[in-house]
């Protein structure tokens, strides 16, 4: 009989060969990359248009746009330029020419690299800590955070040459957000505060100012993260999105029929989002615009109205353009990245071998960055559970901090993670201002006694043969954890089931179509389930009601009483007094007017989240492999990655270049 | 006279069918819980975004997935008769420009993988059959019971990693992305040549073991039939008595069997196709169906349908004309 090679036998037995292999295997980082500020001097002959022999231009331009100013096709870059445009720091000065290539599960879909596509008013740091100006060049808000003043780039201009003026955001604001058609329930909720939408004025051609009528210090996070710029005013060009609109093209409507719709507003919709639909030649005011959209690709080319330049005065980005093959099974994106058919991608960890074998013959290195996410997996139990007696349990606390206990979080870091993750509790970011230390090892150590000691302290007897306990009806303590498939090892499920299942709690992991979750999660039937913590910087959970503690959000574990709170009392269940307390300190908590306020309330706030258990955390931030084609520059040799800072939004690519980019054409 | 009244009594069954076909897909598609919605959001959700119910609202009602199943069908059926099949949601395209992006390449693939399984299977089902219980036919029935046997996904992800291996190839789809975007040249038809051999073993192999088996089955049954011993008592030439009774007779089944051709070209191998990431029309039925895409996945069932009722008319035509002992009717 042959002897089962198990996953963990695999891994177990490899993971020792691996090690060497890595700590042998990794290069070292290029020596280029370590910044030298010396003008290329390839840039100088490629700037052979007749403008800049007339009046020398203050910057320079990729060739493939030089050739276009030549033509009078365009203006010349310093016309193309805000007045003062955004510097980029860039690691060293590179080379224009090239393309990136890229994979999508579908057209016009979401790749690796697509958060560099965005721009917005502000931006964030990798860490999400630092917000500054980007294509605003001043952002000023009163002290009470009750009123905003962003002031607009001067001579920032739209892919097409036209300007970007505060016309555009006024627009969006009254013909889109509060479009019946577009909108119906009305704008977006996050431009709802204290029960009254947000004012927006124009105060002149490049200054505009968005008023709340309470305290709202989150307004500053969100005109920095990367959601705001998905459908916020920097994405919605008013002079091209008119011809979708009713009131501003009456063939509207035939226009949408042409493209299979029934309606105006269905048109209008698909060309308001970025990266969903198919469509090209919408004007952005990223550094790439979609120019090719077709079934097996997308092709994504530089938009010569891009407001950044590098130290040097070139303007960015100086890659000419992204090709994003679509490949819609994902094994086979895997598989690809391993082959080196895109020029950066993320490698699968526990399949790491496979990529250190093929790096010499698909011609890529292998940088170690780290996941940002707060927790890998973690698990929420249902406290507005439909079963009374299941009810009582969950929400007994002790009940929670017994299972928290179990978990033995160190052995799911060694057998999964090759002992590189962080096995902590699921908390904000560390880097958070009013973090507490403690937040981090609470609850976290493996005490299996000290759960017993909880569980037989709740009065959950063991059973006649010391199996599993019984709950208070006489029932089996029993739990089913519904998930769909994410992005972290199923493996991991099976090692926190065997430790419930030692503790004396019988423990079923399911795994349903995210439908079935969804709907099961949503009416508060299921008994636990679970998600990944991402999105912990301190910049985005600042958004209301954004991250994924909420009671509604992936991990529904109080979906009743958070409709209770939202509807003001029309459904749901009433929360207890001291979770009222908490909604009501989280409310108080948006509207915080001082710094002091801002960390004590925030502090409160997480401490109870985080205390009260309701997401029990297992291993964190942990490492995530990136494939980076060989030559390629500039790229950042320790990124944590996550959608708190936009993805690939805070990783430069603007800033990456190809050593020889002839050769990736 | 007689056949153009088949033809026309078929042809009114069939509608009655596609009629059926067309409510029923239409509701099933409709029966998981949740809509397109549902998927999208799940989508955005793995990617750690997730939308307000404001805009979960617009959406729904601007999809118009908030009224009742009835009203839906009715909007798609009526529309698809005047030749409107509607848009689809996951792709954000019609469905028609969808389907007629994607046949080029799906019908290269089926109709070269057909071929090739009917070039291959009849012959050898010929020879295997003629020449029963040698080592040729024992070579034949090994060869055929493999290629039935292993899963043809298996067999893809196994040639594209030898390929890959040994040849440098890239894996995934009909071309290389340096290729894609270029106009057609001498290297760009060499580039699609080395993608081509890949998926067309995958499907060829399954196909032929079936094919190989019928033909060899039902010569069987002719060869010792009366009247092919009496040919060649009379002194027919091997070959051509062989050629000239037995296997026509014996490729009745086989061309019954074809009027699944038609459909077969349009939606045929699935699995191989999504492990390949091929640019057919398979794979984007089955993500539509994944995705609850409404107008997607219903119109191409009834393109299928359509094809299928047509194919198997022309089949069952082609039968009478072939064999005379069939009448139709």
């Amino acid at each position: 009989m042959f002897q089962i090679l198990t996953r963990r036998r695999f891994i177990n037995t490899t993971a020792m060969a691996f090690l060497g292999n890595w700590l042998t295997g990794c290069g070292k980082p290029d020596g280029r990359d370590s910044g030298s500020g010396a003008i290329d001097g390839q840039h100088g002959k490629s700037d052979a248009s007749p403008i800049s022999a007339k009046h020398p231009s203050r910057y320079h331009e990729a060739p493939m746009l030089a050739e276009k100013v030549a033509r009078g096709e365009l203006p010349s870059v310093d016309e193309r330029l805000p007045r003062v445009p955004y510097v980029r720091q860039v690691p060293s000065i590179g080379r224009y020419g090239g393309t990136l290539y890229d994979q999508a599960e579908s057209q016009g879909g979401r790749f690796h690299l697509d958060g560099a596509l965005i721009a917005g008013p502000q931006e964030t740091d990798n860490d999400g800590r630092i917000i500054r100006p980007h294509l605003c060049d001043r952002v000023e808000f009163s002290r009470d955070y009750r009123e905003y003043v962003f002031h607009i780039r001067e001579g920032l201009k739209w892919s097409d040459g036209v300007e970007l003026t505060a016309d555009d955001v006024m627009w969006w604001w009254k013909h889109e957000q509060n479009n019946k058609s577009l909108y119906p329930e009305g704008p977006r909720t996050i431009w709802k505060v204290g029960n009254e939408y947000a004012r927006f004025e124009k105060l002149d051609k490049q200054t505009f100012q968005i008023g709340f009528s309470k305290p709202f210090r989150p307004g500053r996070n969100a005109s920095a993260h990367e959601w705001m710029s998905f459908g916020g005013f920097f994405c919605q060009p008013s002079h091209w999105m008119k011809q979708f609109h009713i009131d501003f093209n009456p063939r509207a409507d035939a226009l949408a029929k042409k493209q299979g719709y029934q309606a105006w507003y269905q048109l209008y919709k698909e060309r308001e989002e970025m990266m969903r639909g198919a469509h090209t030649g919408k004007p952005h005011v990223g550094p790439w615009t979609r120019v090719v959209s077709e079934t097996t690709h997308d092709i994504y080319e530089r938009n010569p109205y891009y407001a950044e330049v590098d130290p040097a005065g070139n303007q960015l980005p100086y890659i000419d353009r992204i090709y994003v093959s679509v490949i819609e099974e994902r094994k086979l994106r895997e598989a690809r990245i391993a082959t080196g058919a895109v020029s950066e991608g993320p490698a699968e960890l526990t399949q790491i071998f496979i990529y250190k074998k093929n790096q010499k013959q698909a011609d890529y290195q292998i940088k170690k960055w780290r996941l940002a996410n707060g927790s890998e997996c973690m698990f929420a139990f249902n406290l507005n559970h439909k079963n009374p007696v299941k009810k009582k349990i969950y929400n007994d606390l002790r009940f929670r901090q017994a299972m928290s206990v179990a978990i033995d979080r160190k052995r799911i870091n060694e057998s999964l993670y090759y002992g590189l993750a962080k096995p902590c509790q699921a908390t904000l970011n560390p880097n958070t201002s009013f973090f507490d230390p403690s937040w981090l090892s609470y609850c976290a150590e493996h005490d299996p006694n000290r759960a017993n000691a909880l569980l037989d302290e709740m009065g959950l007897r063991w059973d006649e043969k010391h199996q599993y306990r019984r709950q208070p009806d006489g029932r089996r303590l029993a739990t089913i954890i519904v998930f769909n498939k994410q992005l972290f090892p199923v493996e991991l499920l099976e090692f926190v089931r065997k430790d419930w299942d030692r503790v004396g709690m019988e423990t079923v992991i399911k795994e349903t179509d995210f439908r079935f979750r969804q709907e099961t999660c949503q009416a508060a039937k299921h008994d636990c389930t679970c998600w990944n913590g991402d999105t912990v910087e301190e910049i985005a959970v600042y958004l209301p009601w954004f991250s994924k503690w909420n009671p509604h959000r992936e991990l529904y574990y109080a979906i009743d009483w958070w409709y209770w709170y939202y509807t003001g009392g029309k459904t749901g269940e009433k929360p207890p007094a001291e979770w009222l307390q908490q909604f009501n300190r989280m409310a108080d908590w948006y509207q915080a007017e001082s710094d002091a306020e801002y960390r004590r309330l925030g502090h409160a706030v997480w401490d109870f989240f985080t205390k009260q258990l309701v997401c029990i955390g297992s291993v964190a931030y942990a490492p995530q492999p990136i494939v980076v084609k060989n030559g390629l520059r500039n790229v950042k040799d320790s990124v944590k990655m996550g959608y708190g800072t936009g993805w690939a939004k805070s990783y430069d690519v603007q800033a990456y270049y190809w050593d020889q980019p002839e050769k990736h054409l | 006279m007689i056949l153009l009244k088949y033809i026309l009594k078929r042809l009114f069954w069939g509608m009655i069918v596609l009629l059926f076909v067309s409510f029923f897909s239409f509701l099933i598609i409709q029966l998981p819980p949740g809509d397109f919605l549902t998927s999208y959001l799940e989508r955005l959700q793995k990617a750690g975004m997730s939308l307000d119910e404001a805009t979960m609202t617009a959406l729904r009602q601007s999809y118009g997935l908030d009224r009742p199943f009835i009203v839906q069908y009715w909007n798609w059926f009526v529309r698809f008769l005047q030749g409107d099949m509607g848009v689809s949601f996951l792709y954000s395209k019609r469905v028609d420009v969808i389907i007629l992006e994607r046949l080029p390449a799906t019908l290269l693939v089926a109709a070269t993988s057909l071929f090739l399984i009917y070039l291959i299977s009849i012959p050898v089902g010929i020879y295997a059959a003629r020449h029963q219980y040698s080592a040729g036919d024992f070579a034949a029935a090994f060869f055929g019971f493999i290629g039935m046997a292993v899963p043809s996904f298996l067999l893809a992800l196994v040639l594209m990693w030898f390929v890959y291996q040994h040849f440098g190839t890239s894996i995934g789809g009909l071309q290389s992305p340096a290729f894609m975007n270029q106009p057609m040249s001498w290297a760009k038809l060499w580039d699609l040549l080395k993608h081509l051999p890949v998926p067309l073993v995958v499907i060829t192999v399954a196909g032929t073991a079936n094919l190989i088996r019928i033909m060899r089955g039902t010569l069987l049954d002719e060869l010792h039939k009366p009247y092919v011993t009496t040919a060649r008592a009379k002194g027919l030439p091997e070959r051509k008595l062989i050629r000239k009774y037995p296997v026509r007779s014996a490729l009745n089944p086989i061309i019954s069997s074809g009027g699944w051709l038609l459909p077969e070209l349009f939606s045929g191998e699935t699995v191989a196709a999504i492990v390949l990431g091929l640019p057919t029309i398979s794979p984007v039925l089955y993500r539509a169906l994944l995705g609850e895409d409404m107008f997607l996945a219903a119109s191409c069932i009834m393109v299928i349908s359509i094809l299928t009722i047509i194919g198997l008319l022309i089949s069952d035509i082609l039968l009478a004309v072939m064999d005379p002992r069939i009448r139709l009717g």
